[in-house]
């Protein structure tokens, strides 16, 4: 053998042994309690193209390893207490497992002693879930913010790129805040989302067009806020609100936002068009949200009655009747709670029906706010509270769902916590739900993800994967409004820079 | 002969500013307090995929030092010697000349003594290391580069030519470095109380009330930060009623024209925190952080009110991320303890100080409108059923400091009905005697047994006051005059201090 072979083969070895695969200790204790993993992913349901479900191991311990069981064969990871999947074979561990469970076995080291867990299930749906996942990235400030993003994700894998970041015009002087991104029927080729303050506008991609529109006109309250783009047509409904909020000064909630006024329009985006849907007196209306027939509108709405009863007594002008409301709905903030309701709409004549109620929280004592129908149009989703409309910072709240051909409430425990959820959305296939969720640490919110079987079972929610398992501890921003998409968006945020630049399009008002 | 010049410059130089830095070793633990650097890859690649996000990783990273200020001080003047040298070395200057490339290291000096209240709002976490750094790597580029290029040129350059354009170069470098400084900073000489308050944040930090206090000997006009510092320190040392002895006229500190402050970003979250106001403290935390970067300062803030909140889970994500930094490992180890172990919590200098205040069992919609100071005077002055004898001393001695006659008579009242045959602390019956004697009190307090001294003197103070009327002499110099003997008491305060300027 030549030295050159001699230190080729020493090499080779010491990379082996450096770089050996984790495998499972001979021995070991046995204990009888599933093992503390974040994410928690024990007794799971996932879709079989979703990203490898890294995680770390919460025990006493310095060193773990997992042993994956899956129909066909067995992989073993773990890197110090992290269980780091390699994603090719966890593509190969999907496939077989399909349908079927993967059995996990975690087991830690002590000072050298090995302890094993129960063993846990993770099973892979024969459906799978749609490929992207788009989220605004925010601290979770009160009144503050500086940089802010749109990102989106490809959940079958880790890549996640801005869809756009308001630090691309934001200047020193100018901030400027962006929000509410939505899409049609799950594509991205006619979506929207909004601007505020510096270079403010509704920013509108209509096929291979880009325009910033001022949804404001003199007859309506705001310009558009929640928005819901009709699934085949070139219409979106809105709500516009006058929005305040406030802060508690002791409850463990920090924030209070009310709306004290809101109204329902529709923005006809070929002829730059805004009418109302809705603006009853005492009608507090919210969140619209279409079928995906298109065919109804379902909505939300505060039957809230001004007494006049703040100390504010000048009535003379319209913004001090404005503060006089906001006072009085901080006075009574607990009172305002939504009901879910319906609209029958003819896509042929553009025209809406009555108002007929779909759902009476406010009968309970709650409020039910964010109602999402599911694609195939027998459940709606939305998220319950004990008061108003934003519930991301109300603990109690939790995402519920009404089968809407018996009238029963579907057992939602599966994807809830102690903690606040919010903002429930349906997968293209109506076999995943996804929501908003505080309840890793009950300030920053996270995407979870749960299974909705073909009987309308809703299963453990898991939160969404990341490469590096201690991401979510790390990260100081909050995931808002996690939207699943079927394709990316294709605009760069630089294109969306250079229209926010330009001056918004005034939307007239058509009575 | 030619190179003793440059060793020279460099030894003066870093004499100079070793001697401005540390002089002030306040201002450059509260440059490392504002920034933070955390190990791993996440705070990695959030950085450094930011607008210049390599430097504020590398400065963020060398700023920490700071916790040991001659560490700090010895890492950032090395870094600009040799930007010196480099410069000095690209254009080839020698002698006499050699100095003026001291001129852009000398302008960051200044960018960094002149940056005064700028510190609270400066948006580049680890700015100084940052700028040092960024500057020091983008010379040496441009005189690898250049060399390279001369290289290939003419063997021999004019070296008056370079000599003159090393000049302008460095001027040029100079005014972009000072550009900020001239612009922003105005190139006053900071306020010399900010150097106070950043003693008494970090001595409130620490609990060291005496040493809190003791800041406030050496100044005639201390700021209304100072003064809410110091009545800190007073409340937890159950002094409270000395308020007023111990100056608590504040005044709005001097700034550049172009900086407007507020206590919201100077300070508000450590008053809040102190005053048991817990969700006030965690907001401001959160919107400071969210504005001007995390830093270690408000992220002991964020853990401090998770824990007191009891909402342990986000308490121990903030101690996570804090235990991945060098130097506050151990302080978040101690919290760490304290909710792995109550008792440890309970037994806590920090948490015996404050938890009497947490009683107060009322939650209210609020806002306070960036105003900490104002907030605090009002909704203490509001409070109805005080719970604990240090809240019930708070709300006395707040609803004073605002002036509230009504709520201090109410609060007066119930007082004495509650400590009845107690001895009533003079602060009290200074407010009493002035208030609550009034015609539009809303108590009767005629048959109140004063102490004789405090009447007495207060008839004095009447006296005098009117005797001074009566000469005509102007209010202002009334309360010059009546200083010496009254300054003391609750009386001067309420007619004299007339200056209560908010911010």
């Amino acid at each position: 053998m030549t030295r050159h072979n001699i230190i080729c083969a020493v090499a080779t070895a010491f990379v082996m042994i450096s770089c050996g695969q984790p495998s499972v200790p001979d021995s070991y204790s046995k204990k009888d309690a599933e093992p503390h993993i974040f994410p928690d992913y024990t007794n799971v349901t996932i879709p079989s193209n979703i990203a490898p479900v890294n995680f770390t191991v919460q025990e006493d311990a310095s060193e773990a390893v997992a042993r994956f069981t899956y129909p066909g064969g067995e992989k073993v990871y773990g890197e110090k207490n992290n269980i780091m999947i390699d994603e090719d074979e966890w593509k190969d561990i999907l496939a077989a497992a399909k349908g079927k469970d993967i059995k996990v076995d975690v087991f830690t080291a002590k000072n050298g002693k090995w302890t094993s867990y129960k063993t846990f299930t993770i099973s892979v749906a024969e459906e799978d879930i749609d490929p992207y996942v788009s989220y605004r990235l925010i601290q979770p400030s009160y009144v503050a913010y500086e940089s802010l993003y749109i990102e989106q994700r490809n959940i079958t894998n880790y890549e996640n790129d801005d869809i756009y970041s308001n630090m691309l015009v934001q200047t020193e002087q100018d901030g400027q805040c962006i929000n509410c991104h939505s899409y049609q029927n799950y594509k991205t080729d006619h979506m929207l989302f909004h601007m505020r303050q510096s270079y403010g506008g509704t920013m509108i991609v209509n096929g291979d067009k880009i325009e910033k529109v001022d949804l404001k006109t003199e007859e309506t309250i705001s310009a558009g806020v929640y928005p819901a783009w009709h699934p085949t047509l070139n219409i979106i409904a809105f709500s516009t609100n006058k929005t305040g909020q406030s802060f508690h000064t002791k409850d463990v909630a920090k924030i209070e936002v009310q709306d004290t006024e809101s109204d329902l329009i529709l923005y006809d985006v070929d002829k730059n068009e805004v009418s109302y849907i809705e603006n009853a007196e005492d009608e507090l209306e919210i969140f619209p949200t279409w079928s995906a027939d298109g065919k109804t509108l379902y909505f939300c709405s505060a039957n809230f009655h001004y007494y006049g009863t703040s100390s504010v007594s000048d009535t003379t002008n319209l913004d001090t009747v404005r503060v006089k409301k906001e006072t009085e709905m901080i006075q009574r903030y607990k009172e305002c709670k939504y009901d879910v309701y319906k609209k029958s709409f003819n896509p042929d004549t553009r025209t809406f029906g009555k108002r007929e109620l779909v759902y009476s929280a406010t009968q309970n004592d709650k409020s039910a706010t964010l109602p999402r129908v599911s694609p195939d149009g027998r459940y709606i989703a939305f998220a319950e509270g004990n008061w108003g409309c934003f519930h991301i910072w109300h603990p109690e709240a939790d995402i519920r769902i009404i089968d809407l051909k018996t009238g029963e409430m579907v057992d939602t425990k599966a994807m809830n916590s102690e903690r606040a959820e919010s903002y429930p959305v349906w997968s293209s296939n109506g076999r995943w739900l996804m929501c908003e969720s505080r309840r890793d640490d009950g300030n920053y919110t996270r995407p979870y993800i749960a299974y909705f079987d073909k009987k309308g079972k809703v299963h453990k929610a898991f939160e969404l994967p990341q490469k590096n398992p201690n991401f979510y501890t790390y990260q100081l921003r909050s995931f808002n409004r996690p939207e699943f998409m079927k394709e990316p968006v294709k605009v760069t945020p630089h294109e969306f820079a250079s229209v926010a630049k330009t001056e918004a399009k005034k939307a007239i008002f058509k009575k | 002969m030619r190179d003793k010049v440059k060793t020279l410059t460099a030894i003066t130089f870093s004499v100079i500013a070793a001697t401005l830095l540390l002089s002030h070793s306040e201002l450059l633990y509260e440059l490392q307090n504002s920034s933070i650097f955390i190990k791993g890859n996440t705070f990695m690649s959030t950085t450094v995929t930011s607008m210049n996000g390599l430097w504020t990783w590398i400065g963020c990273y060398l700023t920490q030092f700071f916790f040991i200020p001659w560490l700090g001080t010895t890492l950032l003047i090395a870094i600009w010697i040799m930007t010196f040298y480099v410069i000095s070395h690209m254009f080839r200057l020698h002698g006499i000349y050699s100095a003026i490339a001291i001129i852009p290291v000398a302008a960051q000096l200044l960018s960094i003594y002149f940056m005064g209240y700028w510190i609270y709002y400066c948006k580049q976490p680890g700015f100084p290391f940052a700028q040092a750094v960024s500057i020091f790597v983008t010379v040496t580029f441009a005189h690898v580069a250049t060399t390279s290029v001369m290289a290939l040129a003419k063997p021999k350059q004019n070296e008056r030519v370079i000599n003159v354009s090393a000049g302008v170069i460095a001027v040029i470098l100079a005014a972009l470095i000072l550009r900020p400084v001239f612009k922003i900073y105005s190139l006053e000489v900071p306020d010399k109380r900010l150097y106070h308050e950043m003693k008494m944040y970090r001595a409130i930090d620490e609990c060291r009330w005496d040493n809190v206090i003791g800041e406030m000997k050496d100044v005639n006009e201390p700021t209304n930060l100072m003064v809410l510092y110091k009545n800190i320190a007073l409340m937890h040392t159950g002094r409270m009623t000395e308020m007023f002895t111990t100056n608590n006229c504040g005044v709005v500190p001097q700034t550049p024209d172009s900086l407007n402050i507020h206590i919201s970003q100077l300070g508000a979250s450590m008053i809040y925190y102190q005053f048991g106001q817990i969700n006030n403290a965690y907001r401001w935390a959160i919107e400071n952080s969210v504005e001007y970067g995390m830093s270690v300062k408000e992220l002991k803030m964020l853990i401090r009110c998770s824990i007191l909140n009891q909402e342990f889970d986000v308490a121990r994500k903030y101690i996570t991320l804090l235990k991945a930094t060098t130097f506050h490992r151990t302080w978040a180890e101690q919290q760490e303890s304290h909710i792995k172990h109550s008792s440890n919590l309970i037994k806590s200098q920090e948490f015996q100080n404050i938890a009497p205040l947490l009683n107060e069992d009322v939650n209210l919609l609020d806002i306070d409108n960036g105003l900490c100071e104002k907030w605090l005077l009002e909704h203490f002055s509001d409070l109805v059923y005080p719970t604990t004898p240090k809240l019930e001393e708070v709300i006395m001695t707040l609803s004073l400091w605002y002036e509230d006659d009504y709520a201090f008579c109410l609060h007066f009242y119930n007082y004495v009905k509650r400590h009845q045959g107690q001895a009533i602390p003079h602060l009290f019956q200074e407010g009493a005697i002035l208030l609550c004697t009034q015609e539009n009190s809303p108590v009767e307090l005629n048959d109140f047994p004063f102490d004789n001294i405090i009447t007495e003197r207060y008839n004095s103070f009447v006296r005098d006051y009117n005797e001074l009327t009566k000469q005509g002499v102007s209010d202002e110099e009334k309360g010059k005059r009546m200083r010496g003997l009254y300054g003391d008491t609750y009386w001067w305060y309420y007619y004299f201090y007339t200056d209560f300027n908010i911010y």
